[in-house]
């Protein structure tokens, strides 16, 4: 009897163990819920990549900590969009945290100060840190990543930001803070290859532009777009957003959309 | 106690309550004086020199801790050497960046506070375990110390280091190094004082210890370093629950009704003995420490109990490891080891949290008539205290 209970609670731990492996190992995206800011973690099997860390609060770590377990610390890919306190702020945290394998950025001379300091404690750290301009593209075992955006350098450092075109099974389109004058350049960029599947803007699931600002709304955009789900990372801020504008436009051309604030975490299970 | 004494009391404590209601810090040197003097005054055994010398003492004392408290107005700074210099604080953020590297933000935090003390990061966390009355294993005190001086003394044992003179300077080298890495918290540094004194009398000089004196030495000790410290909760609830482990865990045993002694001695004997002790040292110390407790927080939980019962096993497993990480922190080992005991006591936290939490507002008056009532029971009880052979100092 005794024998039988022990063969049991042995077996009750290896299934539950095979849930739990079967839960993590599966290839997710993740919007986090971080208040205002952008962050988003893909992951597979064996890697992570993070596209923004979020503004300086202990969220963003909690939040991790769901999805990558203690024993499996590490970032392998980290892309950062430009530099604004809700897009790099959680940064140093992060790197003391977790293992950073490479940091990518659109460009290296910024304007704001705090992040030139966090820029030198990771040459500090060794991390590599590498620049992508349109064109480029990342490939790994799951997910393949295609710079769309910042083909030259423009005055305004939001319209400066990375556009990552993640493809898996299903596309995301993560677009930091643009505004006016990148939409319309991406726009173009995208007329010209309509037909190539890297290259053109269609894709199932969008993160909306700069948090849903009015001055980042066009309709153009979102007709080529055509997403399945729009995304609005936001949480509380002094600059209304998201707009009013952009959500009645939402309700209008009928795209499902997702506020973080109210809604919570979205995981996609790609 | 008769009741004309009863109600002087009573009518002292509402007097001195509605007056004191702002400033709670004299209130508490009122409350940690007030035992102390009674005894003081009460034991008429000393010839009357000595008594004058006393007195002496006692009014050098008190005008030094009010000149102390009416010209300090900065807060008292202890880390006397800056951070670049300080090699145990650089030390101290060595292990912190380690626990950051290998264990989760939740899990981490709460290592970090159970080993190392000190500001917490997670503010969701630190409410849930106040809520659920468990934020005292957050606070270093006697108990880490006493874990660190037993592995000292272990390794020193296999070692076979019996010099007793290199011995008392190391051990004492170790508390103030442990005094150092913890940034000299309060708590700690009663706890520090406390054993240097118990090793320096049983020990050195081979006296007879009798447990009031010592207290009532780190008090002194205390004020005279600065009476701003007793300002700070952890003080006080650290003094507290020592006098609650030194005088009302006792009591608390002798009502268990469990025989200490018997002829054979096994091993699960040994355990239910420490068993006992250790709860009816919990008991006597959440006694004294309940109403200061209710009056700061304005609520405690019901069931606080239960689930310091549910962490006391948990703790008795994680303290050792953790005291052996800061000794070596070298990497993944730990983590896999520690997590789930880490993850054990956020869950216990998270679902007392939401239960048995009343909250009540006490004022002053009654909170100090119930320390009168406790204080002078005790007095009652011990007041010809006979010294005590078996002191340990936790």
């Amino acid at each position: 009897m005794n024998y039988l209970i022990f063969i049991l609670v042995l077996v009750n731990i290896l299934i539950y163990q095979i849930i739990f492996t079967f839960l993590t190992s599966r290839e997710l995206v993740h919007f986090l819920n971080i208040g205002q800011g952008n962050a988003v973690l893909i992951k597979d099997k064996k890697n992570a990549f993070l596209y923004d860390t979020g503004k300086n609060n202990f969220l963003l770590l909690k939040n991790l900590d769901k999805t990558i377990p203690f024993y499996q610390k590490k970032i392998d890919l980290l892309f950062l969009s430009h530099a604004d306190k809700d897009h790099y702020g959680s940064l140093p945290e992060i790197i003391k945290r977790y293992k950073v394998r490479m940091i990518i950025l659109s460009s290296l001379d910024f304007k704001d100060e705090n992040f030139n300091q966090t820029i030198e404690t990771i040459k500090k750290k060794k991390i590599p840190l590498l620049v992508l301009k349109r064109g480029d593209k990342i490939s790994t075992n799951k997910f393949r990543f295609f710079v769309l955006h910042p083909e030259k350098k423009y005055s305004k450092d939001n319209n400066n930001s990375l556009v990552l075109k993640v493809i898996g099974r299903k596309t995301y389109l993560l677009t930091g803070d643009i505004e006016k004058e990148a939409i319309e350049s991406l726009i173009s960029f995208h007329l010209k290859n309509k037909l190539k599947y890297f290259q053109n803007l269609k894709s199932d699931f969008l993160l909306v532009p700069h948090h849903g600002s009015r001055f980042s709304l066009n309709k153009a955009f979102y007709y080529w777009v055509r997403p399945g789900l729009a995304i609005i990372q936001v949480g509380k801020n002094f600059y209304n957003h998201p707009h009013q504008e952009v959500i009645d436009f939402l309700y209008r051309e009928k795209i499902n959309f997702w506020k973080t604030d109210q809604k919570g975490d979205l995981i996609i299970y790609d | 106690m008769k009741i004309p004494d009863l109600f002087f009391i009573l009518a002292l404590s509402f007097v001195l309550g509605s007056w004191l209601e702002e400033n709670s810090l004299i209130l508490f040197i009122l409350l940690s004086f007030f035992f102390p003097i009674a005894l003081f005054f009460w034991f008429k055994n000393f010839s009357p020199l000595k008594k004058i010398i006393k007195i002496c003492i006692l009014i050098f004392f008190l005008s030094w801790s009010g000149f102390w408290y009416s010209s300090l107005r900065t807060k008292t700074d202890f880390s006397f050497v800056s951070l670049d210099k300080n090699l145990f604080l650089k030390y101290r953020l060595f292990v912190e960046s380690k626990i950051k590297e290998h264990l989760t933000f939740q899990e981490g935090n709460l290592l970090k506070g159970i080993i190392l003390g000190g500001k917490f990061e997670d503010q969701e966390l630190k409410n849930k375990l106040t809520l659920s009355g468990l934020s005292h294993i957050t606070a270093i005190s006697g108990h880490n110390l006493t874990i660190i001086l037993s592995l000292v003394f272990e390794t020193l044992k296999i070692v076979g280091f019996f010099n007793p003179l290199l011995l008392f300077i190391t051990i004492n080298l170790f508390i103030f190094i442990f005094l150092l890495v913890m940034d000299f918290q309060g708590s700690v540094l009663r706890a520090g004082i406390m054993a240097f004194f118990l090793i320096l009398a049983k020990n050195r000089w081979g006296r007879i210890v009798i447990k009031r004196n010592i207290l009532i030495l780190t008090l002194l000790i205390f004020v005279v370093i600065s009476p701003k410290l007793l300002k700070d909760i952890g003080v006080q609830l650290s003094f507290l629950a020592m006098t609650g482990i030194l005088y009302l865990s006792p009591i608390v045993e002798r009502s268990l009704k469990f025989e200490k002694y018997s002829q054979e001695t096994n091993f699960v004997f040994e355990f239910k003995r420490f068993l006992i002790k250790a709860l009816s040292e919990i008991i006597g110390a959440q006694i004294l420490v309940l109403p200061l407790v209710v009056y700061y927080f304005g609520n405690f939980n019901i069931l606080s109990f239960l689930a310091n019962l549910l962490i006391f096993p948990v703790l008795l497993i994680l303290l050792p490891l953790g005291y052996l990480f800061l000794f070596f922190p070298l990497g993944k080992w730990f983590s896999w080891l520690s997590f789930p005991l880490l993850k054990f006591i956020i869950w216990t936290a998270d679902i007392f949290s939401r239960w048995g939490i009343i909250y009540f507002k006490i004022p002053l008056s009654i909170i100090l008539t119930i320390y009168f009532f406790i204080f002078y029971q005790l007095y009652l009880k011990y007041k010809n205290e006979l010294p005590d052979f078996h002191l340990s100092f936790s």
